[in-house]
This record gives structure tokens, sequence and C-alpha cells, in this order.
């Protein structure tokens, strides 16, 4: 693949590690117990089409960038040309 | 119904020349062609040779033959056609081992049970250590198998020379071998065979196979299902069961529930076939590539999944590189012969790297999930433990521990201890 | 020595040189321009091999990489390789080539005595016999199966050659050089876009190199010369003849095996090249047709002989029947013949006709061919040659095999792809657009859209060519074997009985008789596999659909594919600051991950287990020294640094001082330990993180994502550090005396410089360094680091000072003894990715009191529950058996064959040398409830079972007095 950096461009997908499709986890503010944690964290079972993913620039910029990306086509929302 | 008369022919040496004394006319199919009932007490959703093997058993050891099998595309037309066809049991946790395990004794009674040869050929899986430190957890591998009941070894070099001669143990390597365990009984058996004996043993019982025949959602009043929805219709049922690997969670979507896995790619690749050198599955450790050689000559190779989520079916050469770089560190010969062929499947991963079979949020529905790629190795034993599932409305002990609660009780069953970020498992 | 076949003139050949070859151990001649193929054809070798399940003798069908059969093993003097295509050879001089799969020779070989067996080895036979007695199949037949199966054999050695790889970019990237490449690759060059073609051929020019035709006033084959000659002068266009692009990945990229010339640095270079538009122009294979007897040598496809004729100035044959379907190609096909001399002694117009062959006695070549006339009546013409063609499939596999799908079309009667497959556009043959001046409109039409796409010049509307129509051509159905894939001897009552048996889908076909899964990937086959299912079926074409078509496109040699990274350059290896000192201190190095770390110092003459006890007795009594350098090390700077790191850790960091440190533990999101460190605090402002070698990466990853995505909005600066220090710690009761000796820049007594204290100075008034009072081993000791590049000097420095006390440089080995003396988690083996705080006894350092990652899941009930796993030490009742390692843990003796309950297992076990027995460490279900206990730690694969008892995981000094000197 070619990741579409938003800082350094278009780049090969060995410079970059996924971190999966991205997550809402509470806040670190001692309100959210494990349910609300489990569901945050484990819910995540995607059902296809573009969705926003986490991918970490390590051979870059070194940023977690958020990219939409479909699954079936390896297409990003905004893919180069 | 002609084609089901024609199914109860028993497969022999002597039928064959029989059939092939009459011109090979004489052959039915192997699953009979049928309009849907109204009602199944069953449905199955996924024709591989994980859905398939629950209707057999449904059948076989039940007497339920009520029972309809949906498949998308053609059976046994996702993993099942996609994976490197290894069996083996050697883990190091119980509840891993022991449905591998249990599936690893169903796997040497299976050509005679099913009446179709699915060939599984028993010529040891031999996993490869890279430091001293790296044999000390074989040996605790190996020794809770034995200790379970199963067979393994652990070999210095001088005994995994003489095991696999042609493993190049002596060149300088970046990553040296330092021994092995090897699991005798551990082999492969041939894939499409498995699917193809599950179908036609389970339609000769009189379970419904329809091919091309997706399920597009489900009828679920009062939180119990009703029935399947599917371009042949409405199709009610007592019970079923999610069994469709990479496209779990869109089922699961349509049944209104998530899971908690990620479809990735796992690759794996076959060169030209030459006269046999290799008479063992063999797995390098760092960075994995795990090689055989199939009866027709073929190197049979496979490594990691790509690390990232796909549905594609398609992967990064990138990783391939890494699978042959190590087979090559292995058997450098390898770097003679020709890639005739690399593809991949969609392996939904789990938050512990381990399947999710059992209940589910709806009452009635069953889901068997994120094998990831483990599957394979196990699909006699989920045939065998989800049927008596679906029958007798109990779960046989060996299922229990992989509920889909445990990622909230966090009774996980992690084997690489990898934690929840499937892409890595 | 002769080439009897050659024709007098005429081919793209230089006459005036021989190359020797030998085929079989007869010696051979071609000349430079012949093709492996060619050559052997000139010199009269018409049987080259026998088919995989059959054994018939083949020859040759095609004339490139089509060619289904022509498989032989090729040693060009870097060893054998095996199952090339002899058409794909570009012939070299001293080439030994020899047959495959025959014995005891290829004229003689007894495994055609298989065809006895007739139908009853029809598809999929072996999945309905074999089965008895249970466990024969592995004993018995699948090791005859085996002996039987394959094609050429492999040479044990490792590959001599050197392989090599790179990357290119461009604007239009042009696949294949035939009419359509040609005009493509010229149009976009000259409009100025950076533009690569690859060919796969030595030559470029594709079909223009045999085929008639005219282009701007000259013949075909000079405009293709002139092309070539046009695109070599242009700086922006780079020309890679022998290039086989084969496969075709996301955005844009493809790739391609390149060869390069005999004696180079490098065989091969694998190329990666991303473009922003690719021509596909691959062309179109033509479809030999079914019949009985379609299989001899001396049938061969109508394209493959004119190429001979005209490429190659060989004769095929003498006497050749023409069996083409195509009027146009019908007509050029008898002028070739005839130009060259041939007879042509029945022309047919469609191949169907054709009822069986007929093969010599012995050899089984073609002799005559059986056909039916145009009044229906049976006749039978002698000939050597025959000439046939289905018409043509367009070679779109790159475009499909990107998942662009493939539709029958029934005016076409062939697989065509889509218009586009993301940067993809198929031209020419490629897609359906066979005759020449389509293919030459096609690809100037495509390389102007491209560029219009790619706003290289305004958008432009160009017409495509129209698809070229072509006949039905039905597979012949008298008795007699008819073949659909030559190579994997698949006949169409094969694919019948397929059908018949219910493996109708095109995918269960192909699996059930192996149709299209040889090495040629059915570039022949599939579109007559197709027309046979569909006739069985009684479905239209339309209705199959196709096999996925996978890379790469023909087969790649894996040497190719790895390139130079083999051997111990696989991967990159990492080395410390202090490696090079180590090595000359006599170090035995040991790979872990990316490193080479020290394992061990051995004296003259010690093995490896004296000089680790040496080395842990030296660290107990007096002092040693060890590299910390490959631990990970984070710095965060700013206001909300301690905030960040309280989020981070389990542990209370409230109280954690300037100047001090403390251990750590990091959880998962899930609860679940993950790395364990220390946590220095230089100012309330400033952070020191260590983590673990091997969580190094993903602890930085880790610790990048909480803060980018979950702290944005926090004022803090986070800097991996971790390459700029080297450390070594000093440990041992004399540590503070070495310390006191390197004439620090601050306090060093222990009042000044307590236990888990920071300290930064210089060392000597001149080395600069940061000092950590942290420690792995239980012995007083100390971390300094400096400057990486400073990391000799400390060294030097350590060692002369150290002297006084007997310093013992030590490894991993010792580390790992220390540790497990006193009971301290490693990484891997405790803490593997099942651990809560508690199952390690660290719930003491599990805050309370705020809020931390993992700290919600952590309380979920299985994590909680009785019953875990927890640390605890082990020691032999007897306090002399040695522990085994990988043993587990039951109440009661091992009775061999018995399946105990397991209550637990050893991580780690070695003979102490500080308390003189043998000591382990290990998880025990409610462990620590359970002190004094006597159990048995199992090992069968060591034939061992020792009674040990329960005690606290830390063995040696357990109120850590020792810590502070």
């Amino acid at each position: 693949m070619l990741i579409p950096c938003p800082n350094c461009g278009p780049r090969a997908e060995e410079e970059f590690a996924f971190g999966g499709p991205v997550r809402e986890l509470p806040p670190l503010d001692g309100t959210a117990d494990a349910k609300a944690w489990h569901r945050a964290l484990h819910g995540a079972g995607r059902a296809g089409g573009a969705l926003p993913e986490v991918w970490y620039h390590h051979a870059g910029c070194e940023c977690w960038v958020t990219l939409r990306r479909d699954l079936a086509s390896h297409a990003f929302e905004k893919a180069p040309t | 119904m002609e084609s089901r008369e024609g199914n109860r022919v028993q497969y022999s040496g002597a039928m064959v020349i029989a059939k092939a004394l009459g011109r090979n006319r004489g052959w039915r199919p192997i699953v009979a062609a049928r309009e849907p009932n109204a009602r199944y007490d069953v449905v199955v959703i996924g024709g591989g040779a994980h859905g398939l093997a629950v209707a057999h058993y449904l059948a076989a050891r039940h007497g339920i033959t009520n029972v309809a099998v949906l498949e998308a595309g053609w059976i046994g037309s996702g993993n099942t056609a996609r994976n490197t066809a290894i069996v083996r049991s050697d883990y190091l946790l119980d509840a891993s081992f022991r449905l591998k395990h249990f599936a690893l004794g169903l796997w040497e009674g299976l050509a005679q049970e099913l009446n179709f040869n699915v060939m599984y050929s028993p010529r040891g899986y031999v996993d490869l250590a890279h430091s001293d430190g790296e044999l000390e957890h074989m040996t605790l591998r190996a020794n809770a198998m034995v200790l379970r009941g199963a067979e393994a070894k652990v070999l210095d070099r001088a005994a995994l020379q003489a095991r696999v001669p042609c493993l190049e143990l002596d060149a300088p390597s970046r990553y040296p071998i330092s021994g092995a365990l090897v699991q005798e009984k551990g082999g492969v058996v041939r894939h499409d065979a498995v699917a193809w004996g599950f179908a036609r043993q389970a339609s000769r019982q009189g379970v419904d196979i329809f091919q091309n025949c997706p399920v597009e959602g489900f009828e679920i009043a009062a939180g119990r299902l009703q029935a399947v929805l599917t371009p042949k219709g409405r199709i009610a049922c007592g019970q079923a069961v999610i069994s469709v690997a990479g496209q779990s969670a869109v089922l699961a979507g349509h049944a209104g529930f998530e899971l908690p896995l990620t479809p990735v790619n796992v690759q794996a690749c076959v060169t030209e076939p030459v006269k046999p050198v290799l008479d063992c599955v063999i797995n390098y450790n760092a960075g994995l590539s795990y090689v055989s050689q199939t009866d027709k000559g073929e190197f049979v190779l496979g490594g990691a999944t790509d690390g990232y989520g796909s549905q594609a079916r398609r992967g990064s050469f990138a990783r391939l590189e890494d699978v042959l770089a190590r087979a090559a560190q292995m058997f450098p010969f390898l770097s003679r012969l020709r890639l005739m062929r690399h593809w991949s499947g969609t392996a939904d991963m789990t938050m512990d790297g381990n399947a999710i079979i059992g209940e589910t949020p709806v009452a009635g529905l069953m889901i068997n999930a994120g094998w990831g790629y483990a599957g394979f190795k196990a699909t006699p034993a989920v045939g065998w433990t989800l049927a008596e599932r679906l029958a007798t409305g109990k779960s046989p002990d060996l299922l229990l521990p992989f509920a889909l609660e445990r990622f909230a009780t966090g009774a996980l069953i992690d084997d690489a201890g990898i934690g929840p970020y499937p892409w890595l498992h | 020595m002769t080439q009897p076949f050659r024709l007098p003139q005429g081919g793209l050949i230089d006459r005036a040189r021989l190359i020797h070859f030998t085929f079989d151990g007869a010696p051979m001649t071609g000349h430079p321009g012949d093709t492996l193929a060619s050559a052997l054809l000139a010199c009269g070798q018409r049987i080259v091999a026998r088919s995989l399940k059959y054994h018939r003798p083949r020859g040759f069908l095609g004339a490139g990489l089509e060619d289904p059969s022509a498989l032989v093993t090729v040693d060009a003097g870097q060893g054998r390789i095996p199952n090339l295509k002899a058409t794909e050879v570009q012939l070299c001089d001293g080439m030994i080539v020899t047959s495959q799969n025959n014995w005891p020779s290829l004229q003689r070989d007894v495994g055609a005595l298989i065809q006895i067996a007739g139908r009853g080895i029809s598809a999929g036979f072996y999945y309905k016999t074999f089965m008895w007695p249970r466990a024969a199949w592995y004993r018995w037949y699948e090791r005859i199966i085996r002996a039987i199966a394959g094609h050429g054999r492999i040479d044990a050695g490792a590959d001599p050659a050197r392989h090599d790889k790179r990357q290119a970019f461009c604007e239009i990237l042009v696949i294949g050089s035939g009419p359509t490449g040609l005009a493509a690759a010229l149009t976009a060059a000259h409009g100025g876009a950076t533009t690569i073609i690859v060919e796969a051929d030595f030559l470029l020019g594709g079909s223009l190199l045999w085929d008639q035709g005219q282009i701007e006033g000259m013949p075909a084959r000079e405009w293709a010369e002139d092309a070539a000659r046009d695109l070599a002068t242009l700086s922006n266009v780079t020309v890679m003849p022998r290039s086989l692009a084969f496969g075709h990945y996301d955005h844009g990229q493809v790739l391609v095996a390149q060869s390069c010339d005999a004696g180079g640095a490098v065989q091969s270079v694998l190329w990666k090249i991303r473009a922003r538009r690719i021509i596909l122009a691959s062309g179109a294979v033509e479809r030999p047709a079914v019949f009985p007897g379609n299989d001899r040598p001396g049938v061969m496809l109508a394209s493959a002989v004119r190429t001979y004729l005209r490429r190659y100035g060989v004769a095929p044959g003498r006497r050749a029947v023409i069996a083409v379907s195509d009027l146009e190609e019908r007509r050029r096909t008898r002028a070739d013949l005839e130009a060259a001399g041939l007879r042509v002694v029945a022309e047919l117009d469609d191949p169907s006709r054709i009822s069986g062959t007929s093969g010599g006695l012995i050899r089984g070549e073609l002799v005559a061919v059986r056909y039916r006339g145009e009044d229906g009546k049976r006749l039978r013409a002698g000939a050597d040659l025959l000439c046939v063609s289905a018409g043509w499939t367009p070679t779109a596999h790159l475009a499909a095999q990107m998942g662009g799908h493939l539709t029958w079309d029934q005016g076409a009667n062939c697989l065509l792809p889509a218009g586009a497959t993301g940067p993809m556009r198929p031209a020419g043959g490629a897609r359906g657009a066979l005759d020449l001046a389509g293919c030459l409109a096609d690809g100037k039409a495509l390389a102007h859209r491209a560029m219009g796409e790619l706003e290289l010049h305004v958008p432009m509307v160009v017409p495509l060519a129209p698809v070229t129509p072509q006949k039905t051509v039905k597979p012949g159905t008298r008795g007699g074997k008819a073949f659909v894939d030559l190579q994997n001897d698949v006949t169409q009552a094969d694919v019948q009985q397929a059908v018949r048996e219910g493996y109708d889908d095109v995918e269960l076909a192909k699996r059930y008789t192996t149709l299209g899964m040889g090495t040629d990937q059915g570039k022949t086959s599939w579109a007559n596999g197709i027309v046979t299912l569909a006739e069985a079926l009684g479905r239209p074409a339309s209705a199959i659909g196709h096999t996925t078509y996978r890379p790469p496109y023909s087969p790649v040699q894996i040497g190719t594919l790895i390139g130079a990274e083999t051997g111990t350059a696989m991967t990159p290896t990492r080395r410390t600051p202090f490696h090079r000192v180590f090595a000359a201190a006599g170090c035995v190095f040991q790979t872990s991950g990316d490193w080479l770390y020290a394992r061990y110092f051995p004296l003259a003459g010690e093995d490896m287990a004296e000089a680790i006890r040496r080395e842990v007795q030296a660290v107990r009594r007096s002092l040693g020294c060890v590299d910390m350098s490959t631990l990970g090390k984070f710095e965060i700077r700013g206001p909300d640094a301690a905030r960040f790191v309280e989020e981070l850790y389990c542990n209370n960091l409230s109280t954690l001082k300037p100047g001090r440190l403390r251990y750590g533990l990091m959880l998962r999101e899930d609860g679940l330990v993950f790395d364990d460190g220390t946590i220095c605090c230089l100012a309330a402002d400033h952070y020191v993180l260590s983590a673990t070698t091997t969580r190094r990466a993903s602890v930085w990853r880790h610790l990048q994502m909480h803060r980018q995505l979950r702290c944005a909005g926090m004022d803090l600066v986070l800097t991996d550090v971790s390459e700029q220090w080297a450390a070594l710690a000093i440990a041992g009761p004399e540590a503070r005396a070495l310390l006191r000796a390197l004439a620090p820049s601050f306090a060093c007594e222990s009042a000044d410089f307590p236990f888990a204290a920071i300290r930064g100075g210089t060392l000597g008034g001149d080395l600069p360094v940061r000092v950590l009072s942290v420690s792995f081993s239980g012995e007083l000791s100390y971390e300094l680091c400096v400057p990486a590049g400073y990391s000799e000097a400390l060294w030097e420095r350590v060692m002369t000072a150290g002297q006084a006390w007997d310093i013992c440089p030590y490894g991993l080995e010792a580390l790992d003894v220390l540790r497990i003396e006193k009971g301290h988690l490693s990484v891997g083996t405790e803490i593997d990715g099942r651990r809560t705080p508690d199952d390690l006894g660290l719930s003491g350092l599990v805050s309370t009191k705020k809020d931390f990652l993992g700290r919600a899941l952590l309380a979920r009930p299985a994590l909680q529950a009785d019953g875990r796993g927890q640390f605890v030490g082990l020691t032999p009742v007897d306090r002399a058996t040695a522990l085994p390692f990988g043993a587990h843990l039951s109440c009661e003796p091992y009775v061999a064959g018995a399946q105990p309950a397991l209550e637990g297992h050893l991580t780690a076990a070695v003979v102490s040398p500080t308390l003189g027995h043998p000591i382990a460490i290990g998880f025990l279900r409610n462990g620590r409830a359970r002190m004094g206990e006597r159990l048995w730690a199992h090992s069968p694969l060591a034939g061992v079972s020792v009674e040990v008892e329960v005690g606290p995981a830390c063995a040696f000094d357990p109120k850590g007095e020792r810590l502070h000197g």
C-alpha cells in the first residue's frame, strides 16, 4: 500500500505500524468502569466500508495519523492519484 | 430424488473401477440439489469446513438431519481453500491444546468416517527454536503436551539434523537454530477434500447444502432468532450458527451485535513442484515462515499476518519477502526454485488471538468465529463440539473457555500474550 | 551438431556465431537470438518432456511464456534450475539441459505404463481410494505418490548467484512492447511523461517480431526496431527488456523481475515500480483447441509456428495441417509456411473438425491428422506439424490480480477486463483489440488519456479501438484423450466428470481436476476450461466466471524475490556501544531479536557454565559490570509530564521526588502487565522512563499513541533518547568503592546517594555521566549512563579502576542467574502478556488513589478471581537434585502415561552459585497461600520428577539488605 501520510505525503506501508480502528476510550478520570472500557476496547468488530484507523509513521514524522480506508479495496479516502 | 440416491455410493477402489468401466458417466453429485424447506431445526451459516463439519456431526452423532448449510459462494471457498493445511496441537495453554488435540484424534479416522480420502498425513510438525531460552520454553510446551496425554519431543541440533536432513544448520545465519519441538502426529490434511468430504457425508445423511446463498439478514423477535433471510427467501429455524470466518463481523452486524475482532490478511504461497525433499512441516520462528512439501511436489509456505486490518484477500508483497527469506535460511536450495502462486485469506483475529465459540446476545444464534489462522486444524473438533452444543443445549467442557463473554470477564486465552491488538497476533 | 530444421535464411538470429549446449547429454547448437526451444527445434528435438500424470511425450505447444509442457532442467553454470519452460530460456553457451520426470529415459519412460489404468485414474480418483486399511495412506500410498509426482529435481546446495532489489517511480508504466506497448510508450514519452516500458522478452517488439504487416509504410519488424531506437534516445524513458512484470499490488505498485547479463554483478534484479498510471499492453495468448490427441509433439499454436519460422528461422516440421478458426490468421499461417518451403497438406477453418491424431510408434510424435472434410467425410492427412488456433485470450492477468473481474464477452468469445482497475488500463490485445491497427490506436489513445488524467496535458477525447469479434470453437467430443490442460494432464472427460460429481463451480472444478493449477497457471487452458464447463453445464460461458488470478503472472525464481538479504544479512544486526570493547575482551555474543548481546566472558579454558558461575560469584562477592545500553530510554519534559507518567503507570507516583527513581509497572489497556522499568524523576517537569529491550519499540509506540491521541492537550515533549546513552551497570559489594574511585563530581556515600536515587555530573572531572542507583542483581549497584560516544572511555575507566576489586564483566547468562536468585521478573518469561500485577506479587504497587491505563479492565472478575497462578520460588526438598527447566507442577509424583492435574509451571531453574543448591521460580495456583507446601516438578521430556518446596520468589537476601551496601 501507499499510505497518504498527512504530514509526509504518500509513503510505502513498510514505514508504518498499524494501530487498529479508532477506538473511543473513556477518559482516565476514574469515572469509567470495566463495562464501559469493555465496550470501548472490545466492541470494535468492523463490518466493512471505509472506517477510520490509526497508523504510526515510525519511519517518517513519528505521528499517529488517522485515516479512513476501505478494508475490501484498501482504498484510502484521500488516495493519491 | 435421483441425486440423493446417487449419493449413497460408497467410495472404494472397486467402485472407481466399476465407474471407469462405465466411462465415468455413473457418478452423481456429492451434494444433493434441492429447494430449501420452509423451516430447519438448525441452519448453519457458512459452508466452509467448520460449518460442514457441524452439519455432519449433527446428523451423524445426534440424528438431527433437518439441517441446512447456507454458503455464500461455493463450499470451502473461504479459508478452507486458502490455508496451508497444517494440523497440530502443540499449545501451552490448556484450552487451546485440548480442542486442537481432540481434533487431531478425529483427523486420524476422518477418511474412514467420511468415506472420503482427506489424506491426513502425520509427517511431523517441527517448530524451530533460535536460542537456548526458546528451547527451554519449547520444553515447557512439550512437557505440557505429554502431561496432557499427547506425544512431543524436543530435539537438540544433532537430533534435529537427523530428523530433517535437508535443513541447513551450519551456514552463517542471522538467527541460528538451537533445536526444535517435534510433534510427530502433526502434519497436513488435504484442505479442499475436508470440505468436500464433510459436505458429501452430511448430504448423504439428509442435510441440505445451498451454495451461492448468502445470508442477508436475521429475523429476531424478543431477542430470539426466528429465521434467516436469503436470496432463496426466508428460512425459519430453531437455531442457527454463524461460521463464516472473515465475514463474521458483517454477519454479527446483521444480528445487531459486535465481536471483539479485526479481519486481517494471512498470506501463503506455493513453488513449482519438484521431486520430494522435505518430509515434515517445519516452522521458522524468528519472523514466521512455515514450510511443507505437498504430495504433488510443491513447497507450500506461509507466514504471519500482514499486520493490519484487511478483507481484500490479497496481501502486501513485503510480508512475502520475509516469509521467503526465512524459508531460504532453512533450505537454501529454495532460492533456485520458482514461486508459482501466492494468495491470501481473511482471518478474523480476536483480541486474545483465540476463537469465539458459543452463545451470542441473540437467543438461538450461535457463533463460531475468530479462528485467525488456527482454524483449519481444529475443524473436526469444532464440528463435533458445536454439534453437541446445538443438539443438547449444553456446551461441552472443551468449548466452555471459548465463550464470547470471556472478554467481559477477563478469562482470556492468549497463547502469545499479545493482548487486545488482533493485527499483531 | 547440425541443425536440420534451420531454414536457410531469415530470423532475428546471428548465424555467424554458434552456441553450444547439450540436451540429455547430446551436444547441440544454436545461434545468438535463439531461445532454448527454437534451438532444440532447429536440431530436430521435438519431444522434450513427459507429462505430469500420464507421462505422455510432450513437445512445444507455444513459443513463449504461455507454453504449458516443455519443462526442462537447465544448468547455466549456477546449478540446476528445474521446471524452466524451454520457450522462455534465452540460449547461452555451455548450457546443460536435461529432461525431467522420466525413467530410464525421455524416449522410453516406464512411467507411461500408468496409462494402462485408463479411466480408473480419472479426476479425483485419489479422494475415493487409498483409504484402507486406516493409516495406510501415510504409510504406503502417499509415499508412492510422492515419489511419482513432481517435475524436476532440485540441487541440494545453495544458489551461488547474487540477486538485488531496486525501487523505481514513474508517471506512466507500460507493460509489454508489442504494437500497443510501443505506441503507448512513444506517445507517453513524447508527451513528456516519465515513462518506463518493461518487456519480458530480450527483444522489444512482441508480435511485431514475427507477424506480417506494415506500419507507416514499413514492415512491422523494422518499425519496432525504429521505435525501440527512438525510445532509447529519450531521457525521460527507461527501457527494460528481459523484465517480467509479474505482480500488481495496491496503489500502483508493479513488481518486475529483471534478468541480467551473465557474468554481471547480479543475476537478477527485483524492481518495485510505483507508477501513477499503468498501461497493460501484455497482448493476448493464442487458444489451442480441444480434440483427441491434441497433446502430441507436433501440435502447435499457429502463432508459435509463425514465430519459429519468422523470428528464429526454424521449421517446426515439414508437412503441415492448418486448423485455424480465424480467416486472416489462417491465410497468414499458410503464407508463412509456404514462404519457408513447408508443405501445407490440409487447411481446416475449424479445429473441432479434427477427430484425432496419430503418433509415431516409438516416440509418439505427430505423424498424421484425422479430420472430417467439408462434406463430413473422414479424412487422414500425413503431417508432422499441426498448426491450431481457436482464437485469442487477452492477457489481463495483472488487471485481474487486483480484483478486477473479467467478463466473458459473447462476441469476442473470451474473457475481457474492465476498462480500469485502479491506475491500470488494459490496452490492445489485453482488452481484446487484436488487429494491428487497433493495437497501435489503443496504445496511443490510452497513453493520451493517462496523461490527461495526470494533467500532463489537457484531457483529450481519443476513441479506443473496437474489441475484435472472434468465432466460437466448440471442443471436440470424440473418444480418446482430449486435453484441456496439457501441463496437469486434465482432459475434457475429467472436467465433465467433475461437473457430474457436483464440482460445478469453476473454482471447485479447478481444485477437483487441478485444471490450471500448473506452473503455466493455465495460460493456454482456462479459455477452453470455461467453454468445456459451460458445455457440460448447459450454460453460457458468460455464466461460468473465472478463478482468481494470483501473482506471479509467470513463475519467478525465489532467489530474485529474496534479493541480497540472505544469511547473516537477512535483517540488520544491532550492536551496543560496548560491542567493540567486549569483543576485544573475549565476549561470547548471543543473538536475541535485533541485538547481539554479551552472553558471557569466558577465560581461557573455561566453558559456559564455569564462566557463568564465576561471573555470578564475582558480583555477589566483589564487583561486576554489565551492559544496560539496550534498554529503551524515553524522556518527557513539560508542565504536564508528571500527569502523563501517572496515566501510563499503575504505581502511585505522587510521592516520587526529583532526583529519585522508582520501579514502575506499565499495563495494557486491558489491565494485564505490559512492561516494567524505572521511572526517573529528574525534575518536577522532567522524567526519563526505561523500557525493556524486548518491548522497547512497542512501549515507544504506546507512549506516542497515548500522548498524541489521548493526551493531545497536555503540555509536554516526548523524546526517544535510547540511542543517545551508553549504560554500564556496576554491581557488587564494592560498587560504591569503584564509584568513589571514578571520582564523581557528586557525593556518593550511602547517606548522600541512597538506593533509588539519581545523580548527574562528571566522572574524573571530564566524563559527563548520569548515575542511577538501581539494581537487577540485588547487590549494591549503579547504572552509569554516559553519552553513547563516550562508551569506550567509560569502559576504560571502569575496568582500570575496577582492577583493585577484580572487576568482572558479566553477560546475559549471569544477569539471568542473579535475577532468578532474587526472584526478579523478566519480560517474556514471567511477564508473558497474561499476568496481572497481583499474579506477579506486585499488587502493592498498584495505586488505588488515581486512574491509569488498564485500571478499569484489571477489575474484571476473572483477573481478580481465586485460583490464578501466582509467582513463587521453588527449591528441591533434598536441596540437591537439579530442577529440570520447562517443568510443570502437580501434587503427585509422576507416573508415566498419567495425566496429573497441573498446578503451575517453572519459568526458570538454575543451580544457584550463591546458595549452592538448585532453585527455580514459576507460577503456582494460589501460590502465595501455599508457602512450605511440597509439590512435584515434572519434566517427562527429561524423565525427571523432583519433589519441591514452595517458597517466596526471592531466594537470596529476601530483606534486600545488600542493596544498600
